[in-house]
């Protein structure tokens, strides 16, 4: 199965893409994908979207197939999304 | 309410052409003060759109000595102000431009000390300010004070605008509890991105203030100039926002 996975701001860079495809296995969930993604990405990557104790980070904008959602999304189940956006925090004027 | 002028109906007669704007519009405009928090390469293209568009007062709230390295992008400074105020120069090119505007300017940036008095003497409020700590101060005071928040922000080649209406769509801290820890003071920006993100709030306040047409109150709309895609993201309130969840 797999997931579009879309970034925007600081994420974007850091990925080097704005858009990838990723693989995932049957059953697996928000937390599954991004550990996924902080090894593909790194330190720098993993500390953006990520807390020490492995909890996404409250100021990561988490869109899923286009909906906004609030909390603790680390959870849920990928099985019947399409697309992730996730979208770190800017502020450049 | 100040009725038009014989010269307001010479100047913006084009404007007033605008289906659903008209004269109502502009006098509402013309009746109306904004606060600016930061008036650097998204602020000052902003400033420049609302007074050219005849906005009755601007307050403009940004601290500092103009630099060499603002001038990619600070539309309002003049090359011959660089060590001085940046207050100075954006006083100088607004008044030249529609000196029929009250411009005020403030040499702070937002702050605990005037975040609730400058706020107070404002109709709307646009976030311009490169520091979380200065957009989340605003969003709480026009939250306490009910006016609506135009939030602009860039970085790199990409933006967004999210219009806050208090009390009835998410506030900044709806989004953002806490000050978000990796964000930069320094970012990469190229002058017309932060006066594209500048423009689409622009036309946001004047559609806020005027009622011309659809506000996008309790939306994020996000631009992306690398592939020039554009985007409307529903934002959700926070229940438990504890700036916002106690206004109706």
């Amino acid at each position: 199965m797999e997931i579009t996975v879309q970034y925007t701001g600081q994420l974007a860079s850091i990925a080097g893409v704005a858009e990838e495809q990723v693989a995932f296995e049957a059953g697996a969930r928000m937390r599954d994908l991004v550990s996924q993604l902080c090894e593909r990405h790194g330190a720098t990557y993993a500390n953006l979207v990520m807390t020490k104790a492995g909890d996404l980070r409250s100021s990561l904008l988490v869109i899923l197939d286009g909906e906004h959602t609030l909390g603790d999304s680390s959870q849920l189940p990928l099985a019947n999304l399409r697309t992730i956006l996730l979208m770190t925090p800017i502020a450049g004027g | 309410m100040n009725s038009l002028t014989e010269e307001d109906h010479a100047i913006y007669e084009w404007q007033l052409d605008v289906p659903g704007f008209g004269e109502k519009g502009q006098e509402l405009l013309r009746n109306s003060t904004a606060l600016v928090s930061r008036a650097g390469g998204l602020g000052g293209p902003l400033c420049f759109s609302l007074a050219a568009a005849g906005i009755g007062k601007l307050i403009i709230a940004h601290a500092g000595d103009l630099r060499l390295d603002d001038l990619n992008r600070q539309i309002l400074m003049r090359s011959d102000g660089v060590g001085e105020p940046r207050v100075e120069s954006i006083s100088k090119t607004l008044r030249a431009f529609n000196p029929r505007i009250e411009v005020v300017t403030v040499p702070e940036n937002i702050s605990e000390e005037n975040a609730k008095r400058l706020v107070s003497e404002a109709d709307i409020a646009f976030g311009a300010a490169p520091l979380f700590e200065e957009r989340l101060l605003l969003n709480r005071e026009c939250v306490a004070k009910g006016i609506p928040l135009i939030d602009c922000a860039m970085f790199n080649l990409e933006g967004h605008v999210i219009p806050i209406l208090p009390g009835k769509s998410a506030c900044l801290a709806c989004l953002y509890p806490e000050i978000p820890p990796h964000w930069k003071r320094r970012f990469p920006v190229i002058g017309a991105v932060s006066a594209l993100a500048a423009n689409i709030g622009a036309i946001e306040g004047i559609k806020a203030l005027t009622g011309l047409g659809e506000s996008q109150y309790g939306k994020m709309i996000h631009f992306d100039t690398a592939r020039m895609n554009f985007q409307k993201i529903v934002l959700q309130r926070n229940p438990a926002c504890t700036i916002c969840s106690s206004s109706q």
